[in-house]
């Protein structure tokens, strides 16, 4: 393409704008943004009031919720009053972190999904999580949500179920304080401010105990959320990262090359999308990797703009061909579990795979959580 | 931050300087705002935010040299960020701009073709696409600029441009003809 040209073209097309003084528009918006500041400080110390008097979050069984707080939609809120607290050390007998556990069941479910299953339900005022386990669905942390949606954008469940991530008290729109809590949203901590929470993908766990997030708006950088401060290393900076479920494998393209890669081993691999589909969108990346780095599962870039998962095929990273699955229908997503189970997820209903895709059996989801976004599901 | 002191005559020295970089840097701003959007208020509304959040962040900026540079990289991701993505008009506008210059008016009729066609072809690409061509072919950026400007690596935006001229040439297949095939990295 004769470059030259259309550059002249392009600045030919920018002199259609009309000039004109954003002077004071742009002192009124500053105005407003800090406005937005002030009364998220405000709300915190009127939450560190009410944790001190003994009010707490607490996770209500069965779906009951604990009573709204009075804030208006505009305050996101923390109970602690410094940027960085780290979160104590576990025993090393296992996580001290509480979780949702399902409050009835006396008998584990004959389910092809036995384990907890982590939804994200948007309300008009907070985000609620929820923990599914067969009939099941216990009602945890609730997180109060501010026009800014960096909290709506962002809050993610880590793959072993122990924690909350998210981004809140954004005050210029695109970054704000790192938090994290247990999922039932007790624990509540500040991280790290200055995170970015735009996108579809800005925070990324690798594995239980880490979790990816862009500082400023280019840095990668990776949190220990044991110690609550950045892990010590080069985080690498390759793009459209993600993790198999215990952080071994990296999904990532570098230089515009996809790959799948260990410690020891990596995998270039090629994936060519639907061309009357592909078009569309900015492009596509890894979504999940299985438990051997073997198979990453694909969706579409710009499709997550209401933290929907979209993927649509899995790959083989060794062969770089689509993996044919026994599945009819359309797909939402398809999720790599930890203990090797892959989970496709449809209209009302999950397919669930064994490692070598073959149907294991299917489990049709409660109609209040079908709306909602799987988080993460956790054997 | 310093403010004005009602009734005095007393002016604050940083807010005359963001008043200054605001004046002489919007036109510019606007330009590759409207290049971004494909629409006049869109890209006043993307300037005036970019512009707020550089208001905020004025007191380490106004020294530092950076301010615009500062306010041009917030505005690309406000922009290629999902929140602010919204359909940019595909249908022309009322009232067309008149073009700037004394052309003749065949040249003026297809010069303003062109600008209708690259329009209407910048408007199917997505928001990442024209944000690494109008860095790459109207800012003039390096490749490594704009992969700074954007957040994203070097790779990411030479892949970006690839797709974009790509789009363009099957969107606007007329503009291909006229945009002959050469290479591009530098």
């Amino acid at each position: 393409m004769n470059h030259d040209r259309l550059r002249l073209d392009l600045a030919d097309l920018a002199g259609e704008v009309t000039p004109v003084d954003l002077r004071d528009r742009a002192l009124r918006t500053s105005r407003r943004l800090g406005i937005q500041r002030a009364v998220a400080t405000s709300a915190a110390a009127v939450v560190l009031l009410a944790a001190a008097a003994g009010t707490a979050l607490a996770v209500r069984p069965n779906g009951q919720a604990p009573t709204p707080a009075p804030a208006g939609p505009s305050i996101t809120s923390s109970p602690s009053p410094v940027e960085v607290t780290p979160i104590p050390e576990p025993s090393a007998s296992g996580p001290t972190e509480p979780t949702i556990q399902p409050s009835t069941s006396p008998a584990q479910p004959s389910s092809a999904l036995a384990g907890n299953r982590y939804y994200l339900e948007l309300a008009d005022r907070e985000a609620v999580i929820h923990a599914v386990r067969g009939d099941s669905d216990d009602v945890g942390a609730r997180i109060p949500l501010a026009p800014d949606r960096c909290v709506a954008n962002t809050i993610t469940v880590s793959p072993d179920g122990k924690r909350l991530a998210w981004v809140q008290d954004t005050t210029d729109g695109m970054t704000g304080t790192l938090m994290t809590a247990s999922t039932d949203g007790s624990g509540k901590r500040k991280l790290l401010t200055g995170v970015l929470c735009l996108g579809s993908n800005a925070l990324v766990w690798q594995g239980g105990d880490r979790l990816m997030v862009q500082e400023g708006v280019v840095r990668s950088v990776l949190i220990d959320m044991v110690a609550g401060k950045p892990f010590d290393g080069d985080p690498g900076q390759e793009t459209n990262r993600c993790w198999s479920a215990d952080g071994r494998w990296l999904a990532a393209v570098s230089e515009g090359k996809p790959y799948v890669a260990d410690e020891n081993q990596l995998h270039s691999y090629h994936y060519d999308p639907p061309k009357d589909q592909a078009w569309k969108w900015d492009g596509w990346r890894a979504r999940s990797v299985s438990m051997d780095g073997r198979y990453v599962s694909i969706g579409w870039v710009g499709t997550d703009p209401s933290r929907r998962d979209d993927s649509f095929t899995v790959v083989d990273t060794i062969t770089s061909k689509v993996v044919k699955l026994p599945v009819a229908g359309t797909v939402k997503s398809i999720q790599f579990a930890a203990d090797g189970t892959v989970l496709v997820r449809q209209g009302s209903r999950i397919v669930v795979l064994d490692s070598s895709f073959r149907r294991v059996g299917e489990v049709e989801e409660p109609q209040d959580v079908r709306a909602m976004t799987l988080l993460a599901y956790v054997p | 931050m310093h403010h004005l002191t009602q009734g005095s005559a007393r002016v604050d020295p940083l807010l005359t300087e963001f008043d200054s970089f605001v004046r002489h840097r919007t036109p510019a701003l606007l330009r590759s705002a409207y290049l971004l959007t494909g629409d006049q208020y869109l890209a006043e509304d993307l300037v005036q935010s970019a512009l707020a959040r550089t208001h905020r962040s004025w007191n380490r900026l106004h020294d530092s040299g950076n301010a615009e540079a500062y306010t041009r990289k917030t505005m690309y991701h406000l922009q290629v960020s999902w929140w602010r993505r919204r359909r940019v008009p595909e249908s022309m506008p009322g009232d067309l701009p008149e073009p700037r210059g004394g052309d003749s008016a065949p040249d003026h009729a297809h010069q303003t073709t062109l600008r209708l066609t690259l329009r209407a072809a910048l408007a199917k690409l997505s928001a990442k696409q024209r944000a690494v061509l109008v860095l790459r072919f109207f800012e003039d950026r390096t490749e490594a600029e704009a992969a700074d400007l954007l957040g994203v690596t070097v790779g990411t935006v030479k892949s970006q441009t690839s797709k974009a001229l790509a789009k363009l040439r099957i969107v606007a297949p007329e503009l291909a003809e006229l945009y002959v095939m050469e290479g591009t990295a530098r």
